[in-house]
Order: C-alpha cells, then structure tokens, then sequence
C-alpha cells in the first residue's frame, strides 16, 4: 500500500527552510565559531594512496555547535604515555550546519561541497587542532525528508610536518611549534635581523644554496637562529643570510631536536661519546 | 654469601651503545614545490617515570595542539637471559695493573667504572677499576703523571674529584686489580617506528635492515672493551588501516634485536706472583730400563709387546712393555716394568714367542722410590729478570730446572 497521499510530512520547501534556519540560528547562538582548513595534498602516492607532504594553506571561520557525544568533555581515550611519549587521543564531535558550509565554504572554493575526511577543524576554545575521521550526513535522519546537518567525527590531529601557511597565527605556530627544527648558533659580528617565515640558506640565493631553512625565531642576544623545512647541509663557518641580514654560522648540533620533549637523540649521543662506545673501531658496513 | 656492593653499569652502557646506532636517521620528503625537506627522526629509550616525562611535554597546557608527532622511534629492554654458548672459565682472572688515586675529601658523587678519569693539570688519564674507599680511585691503562692536587673528572659521569695535595698517587707496584671472567648475557631489546604514513616507515626501515647481517657490531667500552654483536631476530609491521572511520591509524615497526655482551663481577686485588715453582713428580710406569740378553737367544722380540718371566704369560713372576729391541747388541728396552726381572732368567715375548736369558739391566730414568711430595723428580723455578721488576715492568723470565738425583 503506497503512503497516503492527504498527508505530506516531508515535502514543504517553506518548512524545509524554516527548519534550516532554526538549526542555522541555534547553532550561531549556541554554538562557537572555528576554523575549517581544507587539506591540500602534494605528491600523491599512486602506490600507497597517501601523500608524501600535506598542506594546509587556507582558513575558513564557520560556526559550530558540539554534539552529543561532547557534551561533558572531549571523548576519545584521553592522555595516556605510550613507548612514543604522552599522546593526547582526544577527539571531538562537531555539528554544522550544510547551508552554511555551503554560504561559506562552498562559496570560496567550489571544490569544498561538503566537509572531507583528512580536513583539519581549529578550535580556538582549547587551541587544539582536530582531524575530521568521519563526516556523518545522515543525523538527524531525513527530517523533513532532508538532512541539514554535518556530524563532524574528530580525532586530535597526529601531526607529521604538515605544512600550516594559514595565515592564523595561532594554527600555523602549531608547525613551528612541533615541525623538525634546529638551532644555529651564529657568531657575533654579523648584521641585521632575521625574520619569522623567510628562507634562510647559504650560498648565492635561496634557489641555489648548499642548505636552507625557514626562520622560526631569532634571539639576537644568544645570536640563535632556529630553522625549519630544511634542506641541505648547513656548514659552520660560511655565512647564513636571508637576503638582508647576514651572519656566520657558528656551531649547531643537528641531533639537538630542541621542538620534541621526547626524543634523547643528543643524550643517547653526548653518553656514548663519554667513552662508552668506540668509534675508532672501523666497520665495513656501518659508521661504527 | 654476595654483599660487595658494586655497579658497573653494563646494562646502562648496552642501552647508550644500542641507541647510539639509530640516533641519527633522517627522512627527506619531496615538498609541493620539488625542494626535498629533511627531517630528522626523534629517538627515545622508552621507558620512563610518567611524572617527567608529564612535565617534559605537556606541562604546559597550550602543548597539547596535536595528539603526537610522528614518525618517531623509540626502543626499550624486554629479556635478559644467560647465554650459555658464550661461556667461559669462570676461574680465569681478568687482572690489569693499577694506580690508586687519593682523593683531598668525598666526591659528591661516584665514578662509574669502565670510564676514562682525566686531570684537569696533568692531562693524565687512565680508567676507573673500582672506587676501593669514597676517598679513593684505582685506575688501569694509566697514561701520563697526575699531578698532586690537581681536579680529575670522570668523561662520562662528569664526577669531579681532587686529588690529595701531597700524596695524590699511590703505584701498587706490587700488586694487581683482578676480576673472575665476565658473565655473558643476552639483552633482548625492541624498536619501535611510528609512522604517519607508509612511505615514511619504509623510508626509516630501509636505513636500518641493510646494516644487518643480522648482526651489526659495535666496541663498547664497558669494564673492559669488547665487540658487542647486535642481531636483529625478527621485524613486524602493525597497521591499523582496517576498522572504523572513527579510529586512528597506526603504523607501527617492532624490530626485536638481540645484544650479545657480558656481565661483570666485583674487582678484587691481590700481589704480583713474582716466583713459580713447579714440581714434577715421576710415575714408576714412566722408567725405561735396557735389559741387556746373554747370547744364544732366539726370536725377535717386537716394540708394544708384553715380555714376561716364568711358564707363560697369565703366570708371569714379572712383565714389562718393549720399547725397542737391538739384535745386534742385544739390548732391549723396556718400561712398566711389574715385580723385579731375575738375572740368568729367560725373558720371554708374550706374542713374538722370542725367549732370551737376561744377562744384565740398567735403569736409563728413575723416579724415587718415594712419590711424597717432598721428593719430586725435577724442580722448575722462574723467576723475572730483574727480580725487582714491577708488573708494568719489561721483564724477562730466568728458568732454574732441577733433577733430583
């Protein structure tokens, strides 16, 4: 038997649209807003299905509203220390609205029709950077006979020297923060004042150098200059120079990762050098 | 029954050494722009108190933007267990000449043994043997004079003591730092690579596997230096690329290695064995005595054969065993001799059938009819050459043999 045709729960554009509005409004009155940074993915594995460098180069502030599984807190498991150090496996549940992903998104980059997994999430509230898992379109179900509502799966972002070139400083210090990083120590005497973001290397220019790197920070008084995205190696006594300030390169110790409070490549070194192992023993197949 | 209170810190060193060898590896990944981008891969011994390692990386709150920071590798001690293949005579001695260092007062710390000690004024240098008392070092392998007063440091604790203003060393000329023979022990240990991606993983494994035959050997300086064997014995890759949407993937490396090094026991001291004596003590079996026959025998006795006086062999009043036979001068040469041979009696081969009449005998050697322990056949003394030489001396060694007459 077909449904009845005298009654029509389902088919009323004006309802559809009220409907959506009230979601939309709810979510702008109760909700906050974040950032949406769509995924750019560089160098495509065909084998793997993976790239081999991700970027995120593009910020879009849309407002949210948290669902129902984070209602008293983020879900997930936790803080737990693992053999890899502390891991924070937080994750999230997040509800937005379609329409306006749509107005806002969609608008901007016709590319975007709907949330994509692998898609990074920025809450301002905790400064934490989430990975969408999963976007769930069908909750609530067909009300109205529509979805209107993304449920957004999140998982806190396992970060592996993506690019962040957002333009929001709060997300793109999360590279600076975490990305693979050393310090150069110059020697006095040379000029200028290296700035966050340009490209620093050695050699004629940036294009053609022996190694290069990008300005994380400067300290002027210890005259260190920490670099990241580096290419090439760097070579003491030879002038460093992002084109306007120009200074010798000291000394470095690239197994110094003064970024992961976890790793023990320079103590695991410094001791064995204190005459634990004896590296005048050659070997054929090794360093050792 | 144990009780010397030692610790030399070999499992400590296995874990530096072992690390060592990974500490340095780095990726490159080729960015949108075709510049390769280099990154270095995070090392960790594992294991850790959770409260530091809370504090080290999340104590401040703003530092828990991501989950993790991937890849990375990590790596801890699973099994220790005795390898009886290695073993070795666990009465031989390890003994190396030694200095004692006299400290001026008790370092706030201890030198660990195995590490090299350096003076800061001297440039002296020599190795850590055993911390006798808190105010005194023994070095072996000294090189150089330390100076009195001057400050040592310890190269890998980074102890620093000062030496006495006036007697800072004492020689111990006459004696020597010992050990019983290390104890071999295996150390199973595992390393762990965390990767984002698969292409990242394969890119730290294929750095590593190459270098295992499956062994890869490293000289650790441990109480002594040795070649620590390190066998990779099995490698697993974890990937939870299955599963819900909602749960993460991890790629996860396990390569278990097994360190093949040694355990060693507390240093004791004693004084140089400056004289030998070495006594030998004959066996009455061992005389060789020359029967000399009458003539008129017949028969030719053979070399291994029994001879015998009396009817026959099994009723035989005395045996002995040839040595030789000469024809000609009728002289044979016998040893074993049981009970006495009588002179105009005949002589008799027990498989050569020969029979000749014993006309005299004559003992080439004899030990004394005495075995105690005060009468020995010979006496070997050596002695070095000077006798007043010091075990970190040259030395020849004088050889005195006496025969008892």
């Amino acid at each position: 038997m077909a449904t009845s045709s005298y009654f029509s729960h389902n088919t009323s554009p004006a309802e559809r649209t009220l409907l959506n509005s009230l979601i939309v409004e709810s979510i702008q009155i109760m909700g906050m807003d974040v950032n949406y940074l769509p995924r750019s993915q560089n160098n495509i594995d065909s084998i793997f299905e993976d790239a081999e460098r991700n970027s995120f180069t593009t910020s879009y502030t849309i407002e949210i509203h948290l669902g129902d599984d984070t209602i008293e807190g983020f879900g997930g498991e936790g803080d737990l220390i693992s053999r890899f150090g502390v891991e924070v496996r937080d994750t999230v549940q997040l509800v937005m609205a379609q329409s306006r992903f749509t107005d806002v998104i969609t608008a901007a980059d016709a590319t975007l029709t709907k949330p994509r997994e692998g898609d990074l999430v920025y809450l301002p509230f905790s400064s934490q950077l989430y990975e969408i898992t999963f976007v769930e379109d069908q909750i609530p179900f067909f009300q109205l006979g529509r979805n209107f509502t993304y449920q957004l799966e999140c998982a806190l972002f396992q970060y592996s020297d993506e690019e962040l070139a957002t333009g929001v400083a709060a997300i793109d210090s999360v590279e600076t923060t975490y990305s693979y990083s050393i310090d150069l120590t110059m020697s006095a005497g040379g000029s200028g004042t290296f700035t966050t973001g340009t490209t620093i290397y050695q050699g004629t220019s940036a294009t053609d150098s022996s190694a290069r790197g990008e300005v994380v920070s400067w300290n002027s008084g210890t005259r260190v200059l920490r670099v990241m995205n580096i290419q090439g190696d760097f070579t003491t006594g030879v002038a460093i120079t992002d084109g306007t300030a120009t200074w010798t390169l000291s000394s470095f110790d690239d197994l110094t990762l003064p970024t992961d409070k976890f790793a023990q490549n320079i103590e695991v070194e410094t001791a064995a050098d204190s005459g634990i192992v004896d590296f005048t023993e050659s070997n054929p197949f090794g360093e050792f | 029954m144990l009780g010397k209170t030692f610790y030399n810190q070999s499992i400590r060193k296995i874990l530096v050494a072992f690390g060592t060898i990974f500490n340095n590896i780095n990726i490159e990944r080729e960015k949108a722009d075709g510049t390769i981008e280099t990154i270095k891969i995070p090392l960790a011994y594992a294991p850790r108190a959770r409260f530091v390692q809370r504090l080290n990386q999340t104590f401040d709150p703003t530092e828990t933007e991501v989950q993790q920071t991937w890849p990375r590798m990590s790596y801890e001690w699973t099994d220790i267990s005795y390898d009886s293949t290695r073993k070795l005579n666990t009465m031989q001695r390890m003994s190396n000449v030694y200095i004692t260092l006299n400290l001026a007062g008790i370092p706030t710390g201890s030198f660990i043994t195995g590490e090299k000690v350096t003076g800061a004024t001297s440039s002296a240098l020599g190795f850590v043997v055993d911390q006798p008392t808190n105010t005194t070092i023994a070095l072996m392998d000294t090189t150089g004079t330390f100076t009195d007063g001057e400050t040592i440091t310890g190269e890998y604790s980074g102890e620093t003591a000062v030496l006495d203003a006036s007697t800072s060393t004492t020689t111990n000329a006459n004696r020597i730092s010992y050990r019983y023979e290390r104890v071999p022990y295996n150390l199973s240990l595992q390393l762990a690579v965390a990767a984002k991606t698969t292409e990242d993983g394969l890119k730290v494994i294929e750095q590593i596997l190459p270098f295992f035959t499956p062994e890869f050997t490293v000289t650790i300086r441990d109480v002594v230096k040795h070649d620590m064997p390190v066998l990779l014995s099995s490698i697993t890759q974890d990937d939870t690329w299955e599963g819900d949407f909602t749960e993460r993937r991890f790629i996860i490396w396990s390569l278990d290695f097994e360190v093949k090094s040694y355990l060693y026991g507390p240093s004791k001291n004693s004084n140089i064995i400056t004289k030998t004596i070495t006594q030998i003590y004959a066996n009455n079996d061992l005389n060789v005595t020359d029967f000399t026959m009458d003539t008129g025998g017949s028969g030719t006795f053979r070399v291994g054969e029994i001879v015998y006086q009396g009817t026959e062999h099994l009723l035989a009043s005395s045996t002995a065993t040839v040595t030789s036979w000469n024809s000609s001068s009728r002289v044979l040469q016998v040893t074993g001799i049981k009970n006495t041979f009588d002179l105009t009696e005949k002589v008799k081969g027990s498989e050569s059938g020969a029979e000749w009449i014993l006309g005299s005998t004559s003992t080439l050697f004899e030990s004394p009819t005495s075995t105690a322990l005060g009468t020995a056949a010979a006496r070997i003394v050596q002695e070095p050459d000077p006798t007043t030489a010091d075990a970190d001396d040259k030395w020849n060694v004088t050889t005195t043999i006496t025969e008892n007459p």
